[in-house]
């Protein structure tokens, strides 16, 4: 059973001459738990499948289907729901609220739905991102890496089924990027998630199930690293 | 805490700058409303005061009340107050007073209270006990050994109006004057006029009294006095109605109509207008606040975008916004009711302060809990008006799109070349007007704020001054120099109108008076020429028809005989035929003419022949009471109006009879009109700059013998210098207003501008960078603040000069005339100051700009 299936996926920017196919007609399966890396140059439309996948921005046309449901065609409230429980969204920077702790911007899809994380599992997942002296801490207090370790806290304090993350390392020095990975393959293996992760890095590329390269808006490639 | 209020409290604590031109905008926006409220609030109870004090604190009237029924009127629940006037009697005076009698009506202390006579006491107090009496000036001026303190032993005849006639009976008793009163009674009456003190239980019962109340609840007024009245048993008259009278002014300015008479009142339009005027600054503020949210949530908006993309709902994401709104208006609205206070406090007392020679007394400011409530509640909407369209703007967008910011969307937009720019500026000129293209939402801000509050405020000065002078013209075709209106109620003293006529050194004088009634008569009546111009069809809203036949309205005219016959012979008529009228046959040829000589026009108005018999009516509309008619026979058919000082209304046929046929004819018509149509009005033509000394002259004549409230006088020059004091402190007051209208809109552009250049350091040092050098950014933020600050004056102006022409056109006011009463300087200081103010600005943030360290600049990037 496919957690995640798109259909004709196509997203346009821009009208007229200075129209941009950014992505053209994708289509593609994601089984549950799997871990797949999107690789491809600047320019070829990967952060645009991550956003249609995570929902905050709208196809041109096609479907995308997640656990059966037409994300493309949910309401606004729908829709904000869909990502507050059923995605976490990690950008190439750490998108933090500057003015809210740490502990409460890991929080905030549980805080924005007036639900507190139990204790154990948020301690759990402090535990497990090293956060745990700097929770009081507003943003600008930490360093890069920290704040996009936050940022990843963000998007698994609600247990959602995908985990999307777009370039999470692309800012970081090794040592930080390797942690981050192997966090990430952690929650994989621990919590059963679907991980699609958008990478430069050929090594970070590897630790995946299965790489998808895509080119101009379109899937060139699709194979498996691990069976 | 909710997260999402706890993130807008965040924000507004953090984002320093943007809150506090939100407070400003807030603040200075409801001090404009609080004063608009404190203004309107202060007229209301300057009109209710002025009322209560020229006619007293009553609500209804119940005349020939048996004073054995006034302790059912006290008890009845409706009744909150109750005073009583009345059980008059006729004091025979001592030998050797000039005239033999006092006409005294008692009063009970609540009547002292509450009623107006108090205010026309001129010297002593009033009377607090029975057997004191306050006595009319003129028994003082004609008894000059009488003062104040003295008792007179005299004789009372208690001219009850019972049905016992002649059974009168005279006892001794005496009077002690305790005060002088400003009153005159007609010296028909042979007596002085004098007002003493009863207490009501001590009435025989078979007095009659007149009561006044004050209802329990003013709005049932109408519907519980006549049951009261049934109550009592007082008898109904012919009309079917009981004898009681409304307080109907002081009712309509509490909000209470009789049935049907709502839409006649003026309080309602002033409502309306009120509310209006509130409305439409509302918006304008709402707008020009709505920039400043909208600057606010571009701020936020990649924070915004973070929060949609964890998922906050749009209501969510709406709610930020909102919040920042309440929590940003709570403190400058409860600051705004002291500020609008002080604010109309200091602008009123300086337009009472020019206008208290005018109206005679002083303008208290008034503000009460209820219309403060009402200016916060007016400001909280407008903020809540002005966070709505940010707010929903913010729930739309697209997450992706606000976690990136704005950087898209401006750059798809094409460069627009701009060829005659581009020519005098060359590249830069061309940067200059993209850029200001590019800041959409700042351009369209500086725009509409700066044009509307010129519009707004220049607009209302435009129509304020065009009225102003067609004021004037009218003043000046008027053929009068002086002008006095008697008004005692009953015929005028025929020695007061002889001395005033007699009045020395003026080049002409009039007499009237004037009765309003109607001719109802048949299509065939009306000339040809009068049926060609549209006839008694064209004058809808005139001229009433029902089943063929029309009814004119006429103005019935009463002039001295001598006057009269003066007219009859410049007619040509020598004979004076018994009950005879002029009849001044003449109709405006076109009524709705915009400029005064067309409108001057005349035709014949009706087949009228001398020798012909007319009928008229009292009944010259339908809520007339009486319906009294009358004849009269034609005696000449004139084609002008004599020049008396009186121009019919449009549609009115003026008949014209002499003085004793006039009063002959209102003694039948119904109570009200009777007492209306005694006034008098004497006009004087007097010779240059003599106007006035004429004025006081008659002013003297006339208090010899009237009581100060009935009779009025006024001159040209008076009147000249009244209207311009009136003008001054109009202007005062709208000025005052329009002040804080260009405030919050150039404080809001400003705030605009701030936050714009800020948010393009980034681009200029971009600039720098890639070697335009620091008199390149000079000039290139000159021209951007030229632009922004020159566009909405190139706009708001021939807006603005549409308007006035449109006033000018509508009012027959040549331009001429209009620019030299027109405030242009202030016109021109408000242009000079926005372009001064918005160039200084572009001018101090380009030097700022030029001295930021490129580098810095470039990389202060949070994104
Ligand atoms: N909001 C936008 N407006 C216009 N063009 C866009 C927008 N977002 C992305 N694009 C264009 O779409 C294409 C794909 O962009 P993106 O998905 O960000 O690529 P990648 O993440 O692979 O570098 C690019 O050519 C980019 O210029
Ligand atoms: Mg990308």
């Amino acid at each position: 059973m496919d957690i995640l299936r798109t259909e004709g996926l196509t997203r346009k920017y821009g009208t007229g001459q200075t129209m941009v196919t950014a992505l053209d007609h994708v289509d593609l399966q994601v089984e549950r738990g799997q871990f797949v890396a999107i690789i491809g140059a600047s320019g070829s439309g990967k952060s645009t499948l991550l956003h249609l996948l995570g929902g905050v921005d709208r196809p041109t046309s096609g479907k995308i289907f997640v656990e059966d449901v037409d994300i493309a065609t949910l309401g606004e409230e729908r829709l904000a729901q869909y990502r507050r429980r059923k995605v976490g969204l990690i950008y190439q920077f750490y998108n933090l609220i500057p003015t809210l702790s740490v502990k409460k911007n890991i929080c905030l899809p549980m805080l924005l739905d007036n639900k507190e994380p139990g204790k154990e599992r948020f301690d759990d997942i402090v535990r497990t991102l090293g956060l745990g002296d700097r929770l009081e801490h507003l943003p600008g207090q930490l360093s890069g890496g920290q704040q996009q370790r936050a940022a990843i806290g963000r998007a698994l304090i609600y247990q959602p089924a995908i985990l999307l993350a777009d370039e999470p390392t692309g800012n970081l020095d090794r040592k930080n990027t390797e942690e981050i990975i192997s966090l990430l393959k952690l929650s994989n293996r621990q919590y059963k998630q679907t991980i699609l992760l958008v990478t430069h890095d050929e090594n970070v590329a590897l630790e995946a199930d299965r790489i998808i390269k895509i080119e101009d808006g379109k899937i060139i490639s699709d194979k498996a690293v691990r069976p | 805490m909710n997260i999402i209020r706890e993130y807008s409290l965040d924000q507004v604590r953090k984002n320093r700058r943007t809150s506090i031109s939100i407070i400003v905008a807030v603040l200075i926006a409801s001090t404009f409303l609080c004063t608009l409220l404190v203004f309107a609030q202060s007229f209301w109870n300057q009109m209710v005061q002025q009322e209560i004090y020229t006619s007293g604190d009553w609500d209804a009237e119940l005349m020939d009340v048996p004073a054995d029924r006034l302790g059912m009127v006290r008890d009845n629940a409706g009744v909150k107050t109750m005073f009583v006037k009345g059980d008059n009697q006729t004091a025979f005076l001592p030998e050797g007073t000039a005239l033999p009698y006092f006409l005294i009506q008692n009063c009970d202390s609540n009547y002292w209270d509450a009623m107006y006579e108090k205010n026309m006491i001129l010297r002593g107090r009033i009377p607090q006990a029975p057997g004191e009496v306050v006595v009319s000036k003129d028994f003082f001026s004609q008894n000059q050994t009488y003062g104040i303190g003295d008792t007179l032993a005299v004789e009372i005849d208690s001219n009850v109006r019972t049905h016992m006639e002649g059974s009168q009976q005279k006892d001794a008793a005496s009077l002690t004057i305790v005060g002088e009163l400003d009153v005159s009674v007609s010296s028909g009456y042979e007596g002085y006029l004098a007002y003493g003190f009863m207490e009501p239980d001590e009435l025989s019962p078979d007095s009659e009294v007149v009561v006044y109340l004050q209802m329990e609840r003013r709005g049932k007024v109408y519907t519980a006095v006549p049951q009261i009245a049934q109550a009592i048993g007082l008898p109904k008259d012919e009309y079917g109605n009981y004898p009681c009278r409304y307080h109907s002014t002081l009712l309509a300015w509490h909000g209470v109509y009789a049935p049907g008479s709502f839409f006649q009142s003026d309080v309602p339009k002033l409502f309306l207008g009120l509310l209006l005027a509130a409305g439409a600054s509302m918006a304008v503020f709402a707008y020009i606040i709505r920039g400043a949210f909208g600057i606010s949530a571009k701020q936020k908006i990649h924070q915004l975008g973070i929060l949609k993309s964890v998922g906050a709902g749009p209501k969510q994401i709406g709610r930020t916004v909102i919040y920042e709104a309440c929590i940003l208006s709570v403190i400058p609205i409860l600051l705004s009711m002291v500020l609008g206070y002080l604010f109309s406090f200091g602008v009123l007392s300086a337009y009472s302060g020019m206008t208290s020679e005018v109206f005679g007394s002083r303008m208290e400011v008034s503000f009460s809990p209820a219309a403060a409530l009402m200016a916060a509640v007016f400001s909280f909407v407008m903020v809540l008006l002005a966070a709505h369209g940010p707010a929903k703007q913010m729930s739309k967008i697209l997450p992706i799109e606000a976690v990136r910011g704005e950087q898209y969307s401006i750059s798809v937009k094409k460069a627009k070349s701009h060829p005659v720019l581009a020519k005098h500026f060359g590249f830069l000129g061309e940067i200059a007007v993209n850029s200001v293209n590019a800041g959409r939402k700042l351009y369209h801000t500086c725009m509409v704020t700066l044009s509307l509050c010129m519009l707004l405020a220049f607009g209302f000065l435009a129509a304020f001054t065009v009225s102003d002078i067609s004021n004037a013209q009218a003043e000046n075709r008027n053929h009068f120099d002086v002008n006095i209106t008697l008004r005692t109620g009953e015929r005028i003293d025929g020695a007061l109108l002889a001395e005033l006529k007699a009045m020395q050194g003026v080049q002409g004088i009039s007499v009237y008076a004037r009765a309003n009634c109607a001719v109802w008569l048949s299509g065939s009546d009306q000339s040809a020429e009068f049926l060609q111009a549209g006839g008694f069809d064209g004058a809808d809203g005139y001229i009433v028809e029902r089943d063929g036949r029309y009814r004119i309205p006429c103005v019935l005219v009463g002039m001295e005989q001598d006057a009269y016959e003066n007219v009859l012979r410049e007619a040509g008529m020598e004979a004076l035929p018994e009950s005879s009228a002029i009849i001044v046959n003449s109709v405006a040829k076109n009524p709705g003419a915009r400029d005064y000589e067309a409108m001057q026009e005349t035709v014949p108005y009706l087949n009228l022949r001398q020798g012909q018999r007319v009928e008229l009516t009292e009944k010259y509309s339908d809520d007339t009471q009486g319906d009294y008619e009358f004849t009269v026979d034609v005696a000449a058919v004139i084609p002008s109006m004599p020049e008396i000082g009186l121009a019919p209304s449009f549609y009115t046929l003026p008949v014209i009879v002499p003085m004793e046929e006039y009063y002959a004819i209102i003694g039948n018509f119904s109570d009200e009109m009777e007492v209306y149509n005694y006034r008098n009005y004497v006009n004087y033509v007097a010779p240059d700059g003599m106007d006035e000394e004429i004025q006081g002259e008659a002013e003297r004549i006339c208090s010899a013998y009237l009581g100060s409230s009935d009779f009025m006088t006024s001159s040209k020059t008076e009147r000249m210098r009244n209207r311009g004091r009136m003008t001054g402190a109009t202007m005062f007051v709208v000025c005052s207003l329009a002040a804080l209208f260009g405030i919050v809109g150039i404080s809001s552009v400003l705030s605009a501008i701030l936050n714009s250049l800020g948010q393009r350091r980034k681009e200029f040092a971009m600039l720098r960078s890639v070697g335009v050098d620091e008199k390149g950014i000079r000039r290139l933020l000159g021209m951007e603040g030229f632009l922004l600050s020159v566009r909405p004056m190139l706009i708001g102006l021939p807006m603005l000069i549409i308007i006035c022409a449109a006033q000018c056109y509508m009012m027959g006011v040549s331009i001429v005339e209009f620019l030299c009463a027109f405030p242009v300087w202030v016109l021109l200081m408000y242009i000079v100051m926005v372009l001064l103010v918005i160039n200084g600005i572009y001018m101090l943030a380009s030097k700022k700009i030029r001295d930021d360290v490129i580098v810095e600049a470039i990389k202060d990037d949070t994104v």
